[in-house]
């Protein structure tokens, strides 16, 4: 009987994925995991229920053959995520080949590999090229930060910025300038 | 993040441990993202604060004064003795864990020291070691540890990543209020010159100009007659909006930035609008021009000082009573500090709607009222023409900001200015609202650009939550009354829920409500109000089938 | 390793006793001695505790609403949650002493994948500090007995109903059964659970081994063939009530145990966190009012702080303002 390695991981799945998901949350401090896995209330508790459903959507997109682009939907909020908490790149990123061990850990106990090698080969070839993806992800992320960023100083004075265009252009026609920006003392400032 | 060299054992293994299993040998580590520069010491000085000096987080050496132990260790028995809040939270808390994963920051990084109980016991380990007895006689046993450089580092990291925004609080058996000890422990870190620049600043500018941005006097004004030709030029109408106008019946206080920053600026469009229609006898002032209370995020004295230009202005331009305007923090300060600080305000009379005649006896004392009190006194008395079509483009849902909720008990009256200014109104998840309403991540004077990620992570829970009623009802618009999250929740959706965006709720008011007289196709963005976009070639500017809200 | 300590002194405690005992010195000491000068420390410390505690002032009413406020007529204020005045502070106490209402606001729970134990945790806590706490107060009273004569015939009531299953001869009582489940949940999560782990200092362990410590030998010798007589332990019991202590000979070593696991509670009462029992009523965010508005809170220590006066404030730009059409209080050719 040849069994099929997708039909294989989609009988396995939840065994799968409990640990890749176990295996996420151990790059947390270990103070916080049980809170992230415990309290399954998604307001309650939004990082472990964005990882648990996130990887839950990739591992079923990568079973079914999902493009990469629903791909990177599914794994995007988790990158989005991990992009602004206490990560390298590299860590940020990195879950994703834990996939392939939970993977690899759960086909051991499976007597008669052999005839899968090949899927295997291919299922982990798609598990690097998600890595990538979501290396692309992580820098659009990060991207993203700085963008927000600069946005937001603009829009902490958006009114004044506005004005103050206003009052150059009056100038430039010559009209007479009634206002300034001064702040105490500006000497000496030391914001970087 | 930058200077990380990649490891090999991230792919090696996954059973990675954070070192140890007491939090008292974790290192204090300080990470691009997550934490606050130093005060400015031009504004610091300003201020007269104590042991200015240049430095910043970044620096090995932060150059404490010779005598920094004994500062901070005589500033704790004199807070003690000063607080019977600090006095008690100190003594009883009994690490039931209860508290562990209700804060934002928390449950957005993971970091075992943004547990309220842990961020608490920074502070109590010190406590326990030079003030209670079993402390000096056991030690690190009983939980107690000597006070170190690196503790006051520790302190100065975790305590400005509390965004006061007391929802442990609400959770704790015995109410012990994170946001107290905080405010405690930034009072020790300023005594030795440990000040963020994003407080020390615009405390330093509201207190010289009135304001956080150090505007002037008559930039002030000019800020307001933009707005009044803006508003002009949006419904056709004329508006007054009197400055330092002596003998007003009411002096309206809002913060800053409803005049200097966007969105909040559609709020201030919203209140001249409403203030002209119904006819209100009112005037700004340029010397108590900020709301805002920065003193509340710095020392309960910087508070006061600011405070009291609001109260003294009010004496002076001899108006009845005072209205606030949307803000979160500032309405922390007026309603639970300032009639005890710079009270009684035995000059001012009893709060009373001139246009309802409704007496805000909740506001006897204090007579300050909040303008959503107000408007929605007015909407409940059918004094405003509101007509919700005019905000059909939204789908609204309600962020309950942190001090109003939770030290006011604010949660009706908004909800009923909304339910009767727009048709789509949805709320958020019971346990994400109301007095369990989750903080933007950036109250208390830490929504800097330097602490940008930190942000992201502890807003995320309330991010997740206005993604599930995006999802779910298609909601478009988080309405809030408060500046900072006017200010900082625009960034927080556009990161996790780009479609959705930021609006005060006299936006929507000014939005809904038709003037007398008005002529109008756009709404106070500027951009097409529904139901008006042909009114305009018709030029009666009138409404067709006008629904009043009673 | 806390635990570990926690449990080696409470250990080290218990063998000493027993040793103690086998002389007439050392039932003594842990039989009149150590009991009397507990109950003194015990007293006294707790009223120093609360003395200590009222000396430092409130300067705020700081109080955490967790309801709507009173405002307008006609929106309903939550008098218990957001209380408007002293009865709904009292109401609010009432339910946060008797009932713990803050801590059962976790359990307010949306189980997504349904109501497994460990996902549960938040409630579990409710549950058993409410069972632990009340059982501990109803095992108080019912002790009652052994030091007045005659008993007065509401605790024997409170016993009789706590009895009331009629298992076991003697007869079980269920406090018996909840508080030692309580105890052993108590302490199971501070071990099992990493974030209570690391949270937990000795001090949190402590009592919970000795209050085990106190069940565990008060069972022994209610329970089991080590049972104790109850006239003995009654006559020790008023004895000591009268001031007139006795010690028969018929008590053995797990009374002392006994005895003395409450002697060690009382003595480290004082001390520690179980300061709570007193410091939950002195609690600023929970036993005032929300009526800041309308009742002007006053603090005793009001400091005189460096304000801006207008004046100042109009001498630094009144030039500016007058040339912006500003009123003025003082115009400059007045000056």
């Amino acid at each position: 009987m040849v069994v099929s390695l997708n039909d294989t991981l989609r009988d396995r799945r939840s065994e799968i994925l409990a640990k890749w998901f176990e295996d996420t949350l151990a790059t947390y401090p270990s103070s916080a995991q049980r809170i992230f896995t415990s309290t399954a209330r998604e307001f309650a508790n939004p990082v472990g229920e964005t990882i648990k459903s996130g990887l839950e959507a990739v591992f079923d997109g990568l079973v079914a053959g999902d493009d990469s682009e629903r791909l990177g939907e599914a794994i995007d909020l988790i990158i989005r995520m991990r992009s602004v908490q206490n990560f390298t790149a590299a860590e940020a990123v990195g879950f994703v080949f834990s996939l392939k061990s939970a993977v690899r850990a759960s086909l051991s106990g499976e007597g008669n590999t052999n005839g899968l090698q090949t899927e295997i080969t291919q299922f982990e070839r798609r598990i690097d090229e998600l890595a990538l993806q979501a290396f692309d992800l992580y820098m659009a992320c990060r991207e993203q930060v700085y963008q927000i960023r600069a946005n937001e100083t603009q829009a902490r004075s958006a009114k004044l910025f506005q004005r103050a265009q206003q009052i150059i252009e009056q100038h430039a026609t010559g009209q007479k300038i009634t206002f300034d920006f001064n702040t105490p003392e500006d000497e000496g400032g030391d914001r970087q | 993040m930058a200077e990380s060299k990649p490891k090999p054992e991230i792919l090696a293994k996954v059973d990675y441990q954070p070192p140890g299993d007491d939090w008292m040998e974790l290192p204090v580590e300080i990470r691009p993202g997550t934490f606050n520069y130093a005060a400015n010491p031009a504004n610091a000085k300003y201020l007269d604060l104590p042991h200015v000096r240049k430095w910043q987080p970044t620096d090995d050496d932060w150059q404490l004064p010779e005598n920094w132990q004994e500062i901070i260790l005589e500033g704790l028995h004199d807070r003690l003795k000063k607080y019977r809040s600090l006095k008690v939270f100190m003594d009883i808390c009994v690490r039931c864990g209860a508290c562990a994963d209700k804060c934002h920051f928390f449950l957005g990084s993971g970091d075992p020291k943004n547990m309220p109980v842990l961020r608490a016991e920074l502070l109590r380990s010190v406590y326990r070691r030079d003030f209670t007895t079993a402390g000096k006689i056991l030690g690190k046993l009983a939980g107690a540890r000597p006070l170190t450089p690196e503790i006051i580092k520790e302190w100065f990291l975790y305590f400005y990543q509390c965004t006061e925004c007391r929802r442990c609080s609400v959770f704790c058996p015995y109410g012990i209020d994170t946001a107290e000890i905080t405010m405690m422990g930034r009072e020790l870190l300023n005594s030795i010159g440990l000040g963020i620049d994003w407080i020390t600043t615009p405390a330093a500018n509201c207190f010289r100009t009135g304001n956080h941005l150090g505007i002037q006097p008559h930039g002030f004004k000019d800020s307001i007659d933009f707005a009044v030709e803006e508003l002009e030029e949006i419904t056709g109408i004329k508006v007054d909006a009197p400055i330092n106008k002596k003998g007003a019946e009411i002096l309206f206080v809002s913060p800053s930035a409803d005049y200097f920053a966007s969105p909040h600026y559609y709020t201030l469009l919203g209140y001249l609008a409403l203030f002209h229609e119904i006819g209100l006898d009112y005037t700004w002032s340029a010397y108590a021009s900020e709301g805002g209370n920065f003193g509340l995020f710095h020392s309960a004295d910087m508070m006061k000082r600011l405070n009291a230009k609001i109260y003294a202005e009010a004496k002076r331009l001899g108006v009845k009573w005072i209205l606030g305007g949307e803000c979160g923090h500032m309405w922390r300060v007026l309603h639970q500090y300032m009639d005890t600080m710079n009270g009684p305000a035995d000059f001012l009379d009893q709060p009373v709607s001139p246009i309802t005649g409704t007496r805000f006896d909740h506001a006897s004392s204090t007579k300050m009222v909040h303008i959503c009190e107000f408007t929605a006194d007015l909407i409940a008395n059918g004094k405003l023409k509101l007509d919700k079509r005019r905000n059909d483009n939204v789908n609204v849902t309600f962020h309950d900001s942190c001090n109003p909720a939770r030290a006011m008990g604010l949660f009706d009256e908004p909800r009923y200015c909304i339910e009767h200014a727009c048709n789509h109104f949805n709320e958020m998840p019971e346990n994400t609202i109301k007095e369990q309403t989750f903080c933007c991540g950036s109250g208390s004077g830490i929504g800097t650009d330097e602490n940008f990620e930190m942000r992201m992570r502890g807003g995320f829970p309330r991010a997740n939550a206005v993604k599930y009623v995006h999802d779910k009802h298609g909601v478009n618009m988080l309405a809030c009354i408060c500046a900072i999250d006017k200010a900082t929740l625009p960034p927080l959706m556009e990161f996790w829920v780009p479609e959705v965006d930021v609006c005060g709720i006299h936006e929507l008011i000014g939005n809904a409500m038709i003037m007398k007289g008005e002529k109008r196709t756009t709404d106070l963005r500027g951009e097409p109000l529904p139901g008006m976009e042909e009114s305009d070639a018709d030029e009666s500017g009138e409404v067709k089938e006008v629904s009043e809200d009673v | 390793m806390r635990a570990l300590f926690s449990l080696f002194a409470v250990a080290v405690i218990i063998v000493v006793v027993v040793l103690a005992v086998t002389t007439d010195a050392g039932r003594l000491f842990f039989g009149t001695i150590l009991p009397y000068a507990a109950i003194a420390i015990f007293l006294v410390g707790m009223v120093y505790r609360v003395i200590d505690w009222a000396r430092s002032p409130v300067p705020f009413k700081i109080t955490t609403t967790s309801g709507q406020q009173r405002s307008l007529p006609w929106i309903r204020n939550s008098n218990l949650e957001s209380p408007r005045n002293k009865w709904g502070v009292l109401g609010r106490m009432l339910l946060e002493v008797l009932f713990f209402r803050s801590l059962f606001r976790n359990t307010k729970a949306d189980l997504k994948d349904g109501p497994r134990l460990v996902y549960g945790d938040a409630k579990w806590l409710w549950l058993a500090g409410l069972i632990f706490h009340w059982s501990f107060l109803i095992i108080f009273i019912r002790h009652f007995k052994f030091f007045v004569e005659p008993v007065p015939g509401w605790v024997m009531m409170i016993q009789n109903l706590d009895g009331f299953f009629q298992v076991g001869l003697p007869i079980f009582y269920i406090t018996d059964g909840l508080i030692l489940a309580a105890l052993t949940f108590l302490f199971l999560r501070r071990v099992l659970i990493p974030q209570m782990r690391y949270i937990s200092l000795a001090g949190d362990y402590f009592p919970l081994f000795v209050i085990g410590g106190l069940v565990i030998s008060g069972m022994i010798m209610r329970y089991t063939p080590l049972r104790v007589d109850i006239t003995d332990a009654k006559l020790m019991g008023v004895g000591l009530v009268t001031l007139d202590p006795v010690l028969p000979e018929g008590l053995g070593a797990i009374f002392f145990v006994h005895l003395t696991m409450l002697t060690v509670l009382l003595l480290y009462f004082p001390f520690s966190k179980l300061t709570h029992m007193a410091g939950v009523f002195m609690s600023p965010t929970r036993n005032q009012a929300n009526d800041n508005r309308v009742r002007r809170h006053i603090n005793p220590w009001n400091p005189e702080v460096k304000v801006h006066t207008y004046e100042e404030w109009e001498d630094e730009f009144r030039e500016v303002m007058k040339a912006a059409d500003m009123p003025l209080e003082k115009d400059t050719e007045s000056k």
